[in-house]
């Protein structure tokens, strides 16, 4: 029941962002490329060169397929507590696919859209948004999580006290509790990934756009003695790696010839609740869905 | 008077109540993790006589550290690579060859009641050939260096970047049986962690290969926990 009341909270607040998004990236385009292409932290001086992780999702790809949230799931060791959970509003939620309402402002609307399954393929991927701007590390009271010099809001989970402020205060539902021990049946034990620390209870956890990968070939790269390569990154977490239309690239936004550099520069780029100044750096493109048919897109 | 009576009651329940918890918890154990853990091994394997006598770098045993996360146990395939003609230490053989140049006779083959055991577990006999009868079994090592699941810890980037095996394991070239020599906490990476960002390329026993200049020590939580 709160799960559901969650979903659609989330819905018609994806919808509110995606359908009013371009009237405020026109009136606010400075502060749109400012947050876009952040400058590089000043406290991370010192090493002239830090990336600064994105993730770019073409709307008018995603399918809603599910593969990400799938493949997130897996790669991560989030355990699958079942329907009941899901029911109690317990489930462990790093990438969700919600139903776009499509365009639809107001109650009315968003009913007509359904009403008439307008396009049944209107979903959006919600992955942690890192934003640049966290409103969750402010609340935490044992810094727990913070916004690393590469742009990422890391979750320690070993530090969590489990008081779940930053659920609270982050605008998008990206948080989950763990409100009980992991566990996984005989049968998928063999599955859980050595590469990432599985969760205690009493923990809130999070995307981390797949830390684990992003080390893994940072690490590669230095011990072939070069730089990671952009196309090594673009498919690197695992909702990007399965994606099958490639809806969701991911790379390092300080890097100005990355293509989720380019992406993001798209007219057509619009951030979730931007008007919050929480400075996402999750990116979506979407056609302006309130009257361009979808001919017009790009 | 009450008062000072119940905060005297008060600390010595609390004394009795750390001291319950300091003797009955194993959580305890994490505060100094696993030093000096010294497993008994299936074979007595001498890291001493191999690494320290003989000088066999860490490197030719433990490939895995300089292109992996883990540094490995090698395979018993690799000790073949010696010991499919050393069957024995040097003393014993010439124990023995010494014997048979006394009694007149050709110098047997021995072999060692520890490379007995090696051999057994590739499925060959005490003579270092294979036997048909002897059915492979890999040796159970036991594990000493164990870090939580929560830590992630690279080999790799810090073998090729000039960190000493012995910073971290100690002096290993003189155990025969291997011992955990550091702490192997948190407080103790982040220590050397810190003073090598302040200092950049500290002096250590460095390898030839290794990169001294440009290193970038985090101290970032998730370079280690994610």
């Amino acid at each position: 029941m709160s799960s559901t009341t969650r979903r659609d909270l989330l819905g018609g607040l994806s919808a509110a962002a995606l359908g009013l998004g371009l009237p405020s990236l026109a009136q606010e385009g400075e502060e749109q490329a400012e947050g876009l292409a952040p400058e590089p932290n000043d406290s991370a001086a010192p090493s002239a060169k830090r990336a600064n992780w994105g993730m770019v999702i073409d709307l008018d790809l995603c399918t809603g397929c599910s593969a990400c949230v799938v493949s997130c799931r897996s790669e991560n060791n989030i355990p699958l507590n079942g329907r009941a959970d899901e029911a109690r509003g317990c489930e462990i939620d790093w990438m969700s696919l919600l139903p776009l309402k499509n365009g639809g402002s107001s109650a009315a609307d968003s009913a007509g859209a359904e009403g008439e399954h307008a396009d049944p393929s209107e979903f959006i991927p919600i992955p942690c948004m890192h934003c640049d701007n966290p409103a969750c590390i402010k609340v935490c009271p044992v810094n727990a999580t913070y916004l690393n010099d590469e742009g990422l809001v890391a979750q320690i989970w070993d530090r969590c006290i489990g008081c779940r402020y930053c659920m609270t205060a982050c605008p998008y539902s990206r948080r989950s509790f763990n409100w009980k021990h992991p566990e996984w049946a005989e049968e998928h034990r063999n599955l859980i990934n050595p590469d990432v620390a599985t969760r205690p209870d009493g923990v809130v956890e999070k995307c981390t756009f797949c830390y684990h990968r992003i080390r893994t070939a940072k690490e590669k790269a230095r011990l072939d003695g070069r730089e990671v390569q952009d196309s090594e990154l673009q498919q690197l977490p695992a909702c990007a790696s399965v994606c099958p239309p490639r809806a969701i690239t991911f790379g390092d936004l300080n890097d100005p010839e990355s293509e989720v550099a380019h992406l993001a520069a798209s007219p057509r780029a619009r951030r979730l609740l931007e008007h919050l100044g929480t400075k996402p750096k999750v990116v979506y493109l979407s056609r302006d869905r309130r009257e361009a048919p979808r001919s017009k897109a790009r | 008077m009450s008062v000072a009576l119940n905060a005297k009651t008060f600390l010595a329940a609390m004394f009795v109540f750390a001291l319950v918890a300091l003797f009955s918890s194993a959580d305890v154990q994490l505060l100094n993790g696993q030093q000096g853990y010294t497993p008994d091994q299936p074979m007595a394997y001498s890291h001493r006589l191999h690494a320290g006598e003989l000088g066999i770098d860490c490197l030719y045993c433990h490939y895995g550290a300089r292109t992996s996360r883990h540094a490995g146990v090698p395979p018993a395939e690799l000790c073949m690579n010696c010991h499919g003609s050393v069957t024995a230490g040097m003393d014993a053989s010439a124990l023995e060859k010494a014997a048979a140049e006394e009694e007149g006779r050709e110098a047997r083959q021995i072999t060692s009641p520890e490379l007995t055991k090696l051999y057994a577990s590739l499925g060959r006999g005490p003579d270092g050939q294979l036997d048909e009868s002897i059915e492979p079994k890999p040796l159970e090592w036991v594990r000493v260096h164990n870090l939580p699941d929560f830590v992630y810890f690279n080999h790799s980037v810090h073998v090729t970047r000039g960190v000493a095996c012995e910073s971290c394991h100690g002096p290993v070239s003189s155990m025969d049986k291997v011992r955990q020599e550091g702490s192997m906490t948190m407080g103790w990476c982040i220590d050397c962690h810190r003073s090598q960002g302040v200092t950049k390329a500290i002096k250590m026993e460095t390898r030839d290969d290794a990169e001294r200049k440009d290193m970038h020590v985090s101290t970032d939580c998730a370079a280690c926990h994610y």
